[in-house]
This record gives C-alpha cells, sequence and structure tokens, in this order.
C-alpha cells in the first residue's frame, strides 16, 4: 500500500499533531457508541425489565448490536486516523493532510487566510489540546487541525497571522 | 419634491458636499407599487360586492343594497359611496404614511435607506465599498416610470441595498453622480487625506500631441478608444515603464493593458461610458429555448398525454391534472431563462463590463473586471446544432445564493464562439485571454498538446466521459474540461484561487486516480476535476501552488507600483 505521502508533493517535513489527541478521539468515541448503544437498545433493555415483549427477540438485539460493532471499528482506527492527520509549514503556504480510507491533501497560501480559529473544549482542555481552523475567502476550504498542543496551536497562530499579514493579497 | 442636490449640472462627476444629514424622499408612488398585490386583492375584494350590486342599480334602477355576505347591509347611494371612500382614503393615507417615512441620503461616504412608520429600518452602505450600482426596472414601477437603484457592497451579505423607487431620468442621473462619488470616495479612503486628489492627477491636463512621455497620472484613454492619441499614449507608456527598468516592454503593455482595463489608470473618464460589446439576438434566443431540456421534457409530456388520449380519452381526466406541478416548473424556468436572456446586452464600461437583460423586469448589472474570480464556459448537447454557448462567472461581492443562477453571475445567456472570444478578452482580470485553452476545452478529446486528461484506467468509474475529463496549465490560469454531450470548460487564474485540495477514496485509490479542486469564492462556476491520475494530479497541485504563489506576487508587484505612482 502507498504512503500517505504519495498525494503530497516529496520532500515536506509533516509534522503530527499531538499524540494525546488519540485519547481525546478514544475517549469521545467510546461515550458516544456506549450512548448509541443505549439508546438502540432501548427494545432489549424493555424486554429485559420484562416491560414490553421476549428477550429473546432477535430484532432487538440486531441494532445495538450492529452500533456496537461499528463503534468498535471506528475505535480501533482512530490511531491510524489521528496519525495521518498531518501538516507542514512552507515558506508561502501550509500544506495540510488527512484520512487513511478518504484521503485529501489541501494546500493554503498563507496571503488567502482570513482568519485562524482556536477553538477549545473541556475534554481538549484536559489533555492541554486545541483545534486550530484555517479561513479563506472560500467555503469549500476545509482547513482544519484537530488536537494540537496548546502553546503549539497559539505559536501556529501567531506564525500564520504574522505571514499572512506580510503576503497578504486582495480577492 | 425639489431636491437640489442631485440635479447638479452634467459633467460633474463629485457629489456636492451636502450637510451631514439631509434626507430626501423617494417617488410618492412607491408604497403603492411596492404594495400592488395588496392593492390588487383589495380591488378585486370590494369590486366583488361592490360592483354586482351597484351595476343593478345604475342599469336597472333598483335600489342600492350592498349586501356583506349577509352580516352588513349597506342601503342607500350615500352610504356606499362614503365607505367606498373610506376605504380608498386609508388606502391612500397608509401609502402617505410609508412614504413619508421612507427616506435616503447621502453624505460623501454613506448611503443610507431608512424605511417604516413603526417599526424603523435602516440600511447604509459605504460608498467605498460599493462595487456598482445597477439600475433595476421591474414591469410595474416601469408602467410608472420609476426605477431602483441597487448597489453593490464588497462588504455586503446576501442582500444589497436597494433605493426605491425613484423617476427613472432621476435614477439615471443619480447614479451617475452617486459613481463619480464611490469613485471620489473609493480614491481618498487609502491614501491621506488632501494628498490624494492632487496626487491623482486630477487636474492634470491630457498629454499634449507630441509629447515624448506622459506622466504617470496622466488620464489614459478608454481600452476601446483606438484614436490616434489613445494609440500614441499606450505607446509612450509602455515605453515609460521600460525605461524605468520596471518590465519588457511587452509585459509593460501587458500590464497596461490590464491597468487599463481594470480602470486602474483612466480617472477623467465618465465611469458611465459605455461601449456595447454585443446584444443577443432576439432569434437565437428563442432558438436556445427551443433547444432546452424545458422544451424537450414538455413535448415528451404532451406526446404520452396524445398517446393516452387515443387509447383511453377518459384516463386524460387523471392525466393531465397530474402534469399541472410539472407544467408550472417547466414554464417558470422558461419564463426565468428567457428573462435572464431577452435582449441581453454586453457592454464595456470603465471597471469591466455591464451587462443588460429582460423581457418584463429589466435588469443591469455592473461586474468589475478586477473582482472575477473564475469563469465557465459551457456548451449544453442540445445546443451543439447552432453552436451555442454560455457562460458564467464568480464575482467577488456578488454573493447571495439566491443570485447564483441570477443574471448578475451570467455574462452571455446564448452566445456565439465568436461572443465567447469577446468576453474572455473583456472579462477575465488576465492579460492574455486565454482563447486557446478555452477552444481546446470545449472541443478537444483526449490529451493533446494543452490537455492532459483521465488515465485509460478511469474508464470503469467514468465511461463516457473519461476521455475529455482533463486539466490544462499555463502561467496564468488553471484550466478544467470536463462532459462529453454536455461539454465545459472553467478557467481559473491562479492569482484568484483561494486554496487547493486533492481527495482520493478507497476505489479512486486502487486505481491509482484522484482528484483536484480549486477553492473558490462560492459560485457558479465548478472548479473541481475528479479522476485524475494520481502522480499527475500531486504533480498538478505542486505546480499549481508554485504558479499561483509567482501570480500572486506578480499582482502585488502590479499594485504596488500602482499605488507608488498615485502617491507621487
Amino acid at each position: 500500500m502507498p504512503d500517505i505521502n504519495d498525494l503530497g508533493p516529496q520532500g515536506l517535513a509533516w509534522r503530527r499533531v499531538s499524540p494525546d489527541y488519540i485519547k481525546v478521539r478514544l475517549i469521545s468515541a467510546t461515550v458516544s457508541t456506549v450512548i448509541w448503544v443505549l439508546i438502540t437498545g432501548v427494545p432489549v433493555i424493555l424486554a429485559l425489565l420484562s416491560i414490553w415483549g421476549d428477550p429473546s427477540d432477535l430484532w432487538r438485539w440486531l441494532p445495538p448490536a450492529i452500533v456496537l460493532v461499528w463503534g468498535i471499528i471506528d475505535l480501533c482506527l482512530i490511531p491510524r486516523r489521528v496519525r495521518a492527520i498531518g501538516y507542514a509549514e512552507q515558506g508561502t503556504e501550509l500544506w495540510l493532510r488527512r484520512g487513511i480510507i478518504f484521503r485529501s491533501v489541501t494546500v493554503v497560501p498563507y496571503g488567502r487566510m482570513q482568519y485562524v480559529d482556536i477553538k477549545t473544549g473541556p475534554l481538549l482542555n484536559a489533555f492541554g489540546l486545541a483545534d486550530l481552523t484555517l479561513h479563506t475567502a472560500a467555503a469549500a476550504t476545509d482547513a482544519n487541525l484537530p488536537g494540537l498542543p496548546r502553546a503549539e496551536a497559539d505559536r501556529l497562530r501567531e506564525e500564520l497571522t504574522r505571514r499572512g499579514e506580510e503576503l497578504m493579497v486582495g480577492l | 419634491m425639489s431636491d437640489s442636490r442631485t440635479n447638479g449640472p452634467p459633467g460633474t462627476n463629485a457629489l456636492r458636499p451636502s450637510p451631514e444629514g439631509q434626507w430626501l424622499r423617494v417617488h410618492p408612488l412607491t408604497p403603492y407599487v411596492r404594495s400592488w398585490l395588496l392593492i390588487v386583492a383589495l380591488v378585486w375584494g370590494v369590486g366583488n360586492v361592490f360592483l354586482d350590486d351597484v351595476l343593478s342599480a345604475v342599469v336597472y334602477g333598483d335600489p342600492l343594497d350592498v349586501d356583506f355576505a349577509g352580516t352588513v347591509q349597506l342601503v342607500g347611494i350615500g352610504l356606499v359611496a362614503a365607505v367606498l371612500c373610506g376605504v380608498v382614503g386609508l388606502v391612500i393615507g397608509l401609502g402617505v404614511l410609508s412614504w413619508w417615512f421612507t427616506r435616503y441620503q447621502i453624505t460623501p461616504e454613506h448611503v443610507r435607506f431608512r424605511s417604516g412608520a413603526i417599526f424603523r429600518t435602516q440600511r447604509q452602505a459605504r460608498l467605498d465599498r460599493v462595487q456598482g450600482i445597477d439600475i433595476e426596472r421591474k414591469l410595474l414601477p416601469r408602467i410608472f416610470g420609476l426605477a431602483s437603484l441597487k448597489f453593490d457592497v464588497a462588504d455586503g451579505g446576501t442582500s444589497a441595498l436597494e433605493l426605491s423607487y425613484l423617476r427613472r431620468d432621476k435614477a439615471r442621473e443619480l447614479r451617475h453622480q452617486l459613481l463619480g462619488a464611490v469613485r471620489e470616495a473609493s480614491r481618498s479612503a487609502p491614501a491621506t487625506a488632501g494628498g490624494s486628489r492632487d496626487g491623482y492627477g486630477h487636474d492634470a491636463a491630457r498629454p499634449p500631441v507630441g509629447a515624448p512621455a506622459p506622466r504617470a497620472d496622466a488620464p489614459a484613454p478608454a481600452p476601446w478608444d483606438h484614436s490616434p492619441q489613445a494609440r500614441q499614449y499606450r505607446t509612450a507608456r509602455a515605453g515609460h515603464a521600460d525605461n524605468r527598468g520596471m518590465s519588457t516592454p511587452e509585459e509593460g503593455s501587458r500590464e497596461v493593458r490590464a491597468a487599463a482595463r481594470l480602470g486602474l489608470l483612466s480617472d477623467q473618464d465618465d465611469p458611465d461610458q459605455q461601449r456595447r460589446v454585443f446584444t443577443v439576438p432576439t432569434s437565437r434566443v428563442v432558438l436556445s429555448l427551443v433547444l432546452s431540456w424545458g422544451t424537450v421534457s414538455a413535448v415528451f409530456f404532451a406526446a404520452v398525454a396524445v398517446v393516452v388520449w387515443w387509447w383511453n380519452p377518459q384516463a386524460l381526466r387523471v392525466v393531465i391534472p397530474s402534469y399541472l406541478p410539472v407544467a408550472v416548473m417547466i414554464v417558470s424556468g422558461l419564463y426565468n431563462r428567457l428573462e435572464s436572456s431577452w435582449g441581453f446586452t454586453l457592454s464595456q464600461v470603465q471597471v469591466g463590463v455591464r451587462v443588460r437583460s429582460g423581457l418584463l423586469n429589466e435588469r443591469s448589472s455592473t461586474i468589475p473586471v478586477g473582482r472575477v474570480q473564475a469563469l465557465q464556459v459551457s456548451k449544453p448537447a442540445l445546443w451543439r446544432v447552432f453552436d451555442g454557448h454560455r457562460v458564467k462567472v464568480i464575482t467577488a461581492g456578488k454573493g447571495g445564493v439566491d443570485d447564483l443562477e441570477g443574471l448578475r453571475s451570467l455574462v452571455l445567456p446564448v452566445g456565439t464562439p465568436d461572443n465567447v472570444a469577446d468576453i474572455l478578452e473583456l472579462v477575465l482580470p488576465l492579460a492574455e485571454a486565454p482563447t486557446e485553452l478555452v477552444r481546446d476545452g470545449l472541443n478537444g478529446i483526449d490529451g493533446d498538446a494543452n490537455y492532459t486528461t483521465s488515465p485509460r484506467r478511469a474508464r470503469w468509474l467514468d465511461p463516457l466521459t473519461w476521455r475529455r475529463t482533463g486539466f490544462a496549465m499555463d502561467d496564468a490560469v488553471l484550466s478544467l474540461r470536463w462532459g462529453r454531450l454536455n461539454r465545459n470548460v472553467s478557467v481559473i487564474p491562479h492569482h484568484k484561487t483561494q486554496s487547493l485540495g486533492l481527495q482520493q477514496g478507497p476505489i479512486e485509490r486502487r486505481m491509482r486516480i484522484a482528484s483536484i479542486h480549486a477553492h473558490m469564492i462560492t459560485g457558479p462556476v465548478t472548479t473541481a476535476v475528479h479522476h485524475l491520475d494520481a502522480q499527475q494530479a500531486r504533480d498538478l497541485m505542486v505546480r499549481q501552488t508554485d504558479a499561483a504563489r509567482a501570480a500572486r506576487e506578480r499582482n502585488n508587484h502590479d499594485s504596488a507600483r500602482r499605488s507608488r505612482e498615485e502617491i507621487q
């Protein structure tokens, strides 16, 4: 199988996001899997509490089982998926890559950036991480770097803003 | 209502300074024209109730006796007249009230529009952000000789500021003067106060014939001006740039051409000065509508109805009503197309092009060349009979999803290859029109000198069009082409691309192909091409990134030089 670097230009120094981000994604994926299993498992629970129906019905077990299997596959893929997220700063552009099954590489010129967003939530905060999103005038630009260490995110924001101002171009 | 400010002598471009806070009113008929539907409904309702009884009273001499559905009875001519007068008076009164509170104000910096008696709304637009002022004439206002002014604002959201309604000649005059004010405002905005006016060569006389080199800030002739002076100006200008060691003669003339086309050099020319480039003849409009999917499906449905009728006339009673929604859809679609292509005229103005069209609702719109982001030429399958083309553009600041298919993005509803060539020359913010790329993009098949197409293995995903799907690139533009029956080509200037993406799904990866997407400002132009060889797509990405960087630098360099010249 060809390497992920196949899509980007050769000789680019890709940097990965924080390995802690794997934990964040694992935790949130686990939580959402549990919640979905519970929601789809309502008929099973009702049957087990002998409120409604018979627990030996196969159809009652099918939806939560599918959700569970899907969730486990998802959990197994998360480490690879996070490791596939990368970025590389070049002289005038920022390169971003992501995805293992559906892969994409995006190149954003610094001079095109309109603003840089940093977002963080309670879970990300607990690991000292932040999400960084670049916005250009095009809505299609999907330049999102999740799970950067806080200090790195701040540095990147400062750096991107500085270079953006230097290389600013009109529409 | 007298209004001395907007009736300045012709030829003065700048709006005379006006005291802040002077509010002007729109045309008194405005509220009635705006709420014409309501008035029609009222007239209909009143007429329904009264007319019958009144007519019978007049004709047969019956006693007048108006019956409101049995609840209220009006007897006698006086009472009926009183009620009628009351209703009419109320309508007029509400209209006058609404008119009284609808005002606009034009200061050297802003245009403001205020309306509403109880719930007041005020909108404003900064004049230095105004991209264009368009006159819109819808059917009903047109009957009353009214028009509205629409302001395109660069930082604007979805809805533009609209001044409605003014008398038509007044709207035209106001537009003319406002354009002058807009240029004044946008000029003085970036430069320091005071310096800009003199620095821009307002008072600089035209260069005398035979002058060796005109001043850098002397007024340029319009790009379409082919008089000897204009030609001499251009040569002198090119040589001038050369002397300064800025660029080679070709580059100089290229830059001058581009700058002249962007309206950055000329100063004293009338901003409204137009040169008509083409008008789409009515016969071609009709032909384009006949050869459209709307007509084809209408014919198909009619044929089905005929067959059904022949088979069993009774069944028509079911079939015909079920056609109604489809018929409405087809007719409204065709009508929209008719409206946007009827009498379509493209003219060249100083900042770019101006398009005008409309059968019942006439609209016009200005497209500043410097803000055009991308262009797409399409050749629908049915139009290949008469070699018809459609051209759309993305223009920054002409946003609004509702406008995507509207007039503002359409620069050619149906036209000949010659029209397309004219448009490529006039609309794109490029020095060299990419005529060859577009021609090959529309007619070429398989890889050739310019285009690189999908690899043969992509035929499993793209059995019909893989030989057409492709891209071409030169120093200035990236060009994408696709579609076998409906042929399309889009042209994306490098210095207008925002970012670039490369995508690959699992099947594409197995087949070693990938898709490229140039991210642009939202608009009706497709800027993605699928199923390219992965290696070629990757190379394209790197090359495009380099070319876009170079194009941006070139552009920045140009604009820096221009601002230097302005300050001198």
